[in-house]
């Protein structure tokens, strides 16, 4: 019973490019992942879906192809994929949303091991930039959709989790930064506690479009460069100039909205000694970006207001989030 | 009067009927009234080369949709307390029609500078139209609970809707998985909080 225990709680990580969840098992870590898309097509499409091998879901009107499927069903029919979220939070524009959310979840969840097993979902923090943007009806939505899943839900920052996940060692303190697709969140917390949580509307999808749009090329391509390799130090053509171009913007920009955020605390909130910088995400995959990141920080060193004591990146960047989330789920069931 | 914002997702749109070029990320607004007359943005939307987000209107309406959800609305002005009846589409239409009788009636009087208006047939058209929009209707009640009420209310309650994990849907989908040995993150994390749980607790 007791062993049994131990692998209760779970932990969801939404975000604008992937859902990821994470479950301890008895053979280690077990995560989860699906792409955050999916397409439609008309009901006909179904044969030749089970000729060709993929996975879809068959709501009677039509079919859904869901996750990396639809990105490449999407591209064989010269459309596009269709995304759930956007810039981090549930897209109005997409009627079918909702439902699609749920079916994603529910199939990356899959069936609690007992009903109202605790799962912790990532809700990312407001975007400061970008004005009339909450986070309220994206959180109520999927503290709905886990709770039908037969979960007990429970909602955490996504910056505040990779805190629990990397931070350790520094006694839970530290920034983290959360570069991703839609937006970049960011938290800052000494001893588990809070001190400062926000996002920026910038991630990126945005440094695709920018970098696109700066030289005349188009997103996807620049999508492509980048997931093909690039060294953001050291820059070879046009495209790669663009993209390092822009993730220096990404970063200088993020690291003087982290300063100018503190400000608005640091009356009430002390730091004693000095705490370390964790990057993770999507985003930060991009080669040399460590190092990018780091000498771009140095320039800004002297005037920021926060003493740093090193900057590494998370141990799974892809995962950290999911990781530290379920920290905080098994602890519903530490003894 | 709504807006709109017309936001590109894929590489490029073009929405002819609206002369609108967006790159991939941009966005530009139009008029609730432009956006719902136009065949090429839906048709846009349908395949999701756009999204379409409504930046204010008075009251939305999805069509045969699956969910409905708060949108926000304009408080109306200065009426708040008095009881407002239910209101649906068609008595909106109605409305609009007879308003532009009236004003033609208008225009017809203001016309006949010489003979004094029969308001009495005026009144009796008037009346006789309201006969028939009334005809035509479920009747208006104003209740005091949801519940009582005989016409469904146009904006509807649900905030965050029920049911949105479909539990009858086939699904057959593939997600990557992967396991590997509990990495040190989680585990560190796990024991340094049981730490501090207990140190707390003993005081």
């Amino acid at each position: 019973m007791a062993e049994k225990t131990r692998t209760l709680g779970v932990s969801v990580d939404i975000g604008t490019m992937n859902i990821v969840s994470a479950r301890r098992t008895e053979k280690g870590v077990e995560t989860r992942r699906m792409r955050d898309a999916f397409l439609d097509l008309p009901p006909e499409s179904k044969k030749m879906l089970r000729l060709s091998g993929v996975s879809y879901v068959d709501r009677g009107d039509e079919i859904l192809i869901l996750g990396d499927a639809a990105l490449d069903t999407a591209n064989i029919f010269g459309r596009e994929a269709r995304r759930p979220l956007s810039g981090g939070l549930i897209s109005s524009s997409e009627s079918d949303s909702l439902e699609v959310l749920g079916l994603l979840i529910r199939n990356v969840l899959g069936e609690p091991v007992v009903q109202g097993e605790h799962c912790y979902f990532s809700v990312p923090a407001a975007p400061i930039d970008v004005p009339g943007r909450d986070v309220v009806y994206h959180r109520g939505v999927f503290e709905r959709i886990v709770s039908e899943c037969g979960y007990t839900p429970h909602a955490s920052n996504e910056a505040m989790a990779i805190i629990f996940s990397e931070c350790a060692r520094d006694a839970f303190s530290g920034i983290t930064i959360s570069f991703g697709s839609g937006m970049s969140n960011v938290a800052l917390a000494v001893n588990t506690i809070e001190g400062l949580t926000f996002s920026v509307g910038r991630g990126g999808d945005w440094l695709d479009s920018g970098a696109a749009k700066s030289i005349g090329s188009t997103a996807a391509r620049i999508c492509a460069i980048k997931e093909r390799g690039i060294d953001l130090n050291a820059p070879e053509g046009r495209e790669q100039e663009a993209l390092s171009f822009y993730y220096k913007n990404l970063i200088e920009y993020v690291l003087d909205q982290i300063a100018l955020q503190f400000k608005t605390i640091e009356g009430r909130f002390a730091l004693p000694k000095p705490i370390p910088l964790v990057i993770s995400g999507g985003t930060s995959k991009a080669g040399g970006f460590l190092e990018f990141f780091t000498g771009i920080f140095e320039k800004k060193r002297k005037r920021f207001p926060i003493e740093i004591s090193e900057i590494r990146p998370a141990s799974d960047p892809l995962n950290a989030v999911a990781h530290g989330l379920l920290v905080q789920a098994l602890q519903e069931y530490d003894e | 009067m709504g807006a709109v914002e017309i936001v590109c997702l894929g590489d490029s749109a073009y929405i002819p009927d609206l002369g609108i070029r967006l790159d991939r990320g941009a966005k530009t607004s139009v008029s609730l009234e432009v956006a719902s007359a136009s065949n090429d943005l839906e048709a846009a939307r349908a395949i999701g080369l756009v999204g379409v987000q409504v930046v204010k209107a008075h009251v939305i309406r999805r069509e045969g949709g699956r969910f409905a959800r708060h949108v926000e609305v304009a408080p109306p002005a200065a009426q708040a307390a008095t009881p407002q009846a239910p209101f649906d589409a068609a008595l909106l239409q109605a409305i609009r029609e007879l308003t532009a009788e009236v004003r033609g009636l208008r225009s017809e009087l203001k016309g006949r500078s010489h003979e004094p208006p029969d308001l009495g047939k005026l009144g009796a058209e008037i009346r006789s139209a309201l006969m028939t929009l009334g005809q035509g209707l479920a009747s208006p009640q104003i209740s005091s609970t949801p519940s009582e009420s005989p016409v469904a209310p146009m904006i509807e309650e649900m905030f965050i809707p029920t049911g949105i994990v479909p539990k009858d849907a086939k699904a057959e989908i593939s997600i990557e998985t992967s396991t590997e040995a509990i990495p040190s993150s989680v585990d560190d994390a796990q024991v340094a909080l049981r730490k501090a749980r207990r140190s707390k607790e003993s005081g």
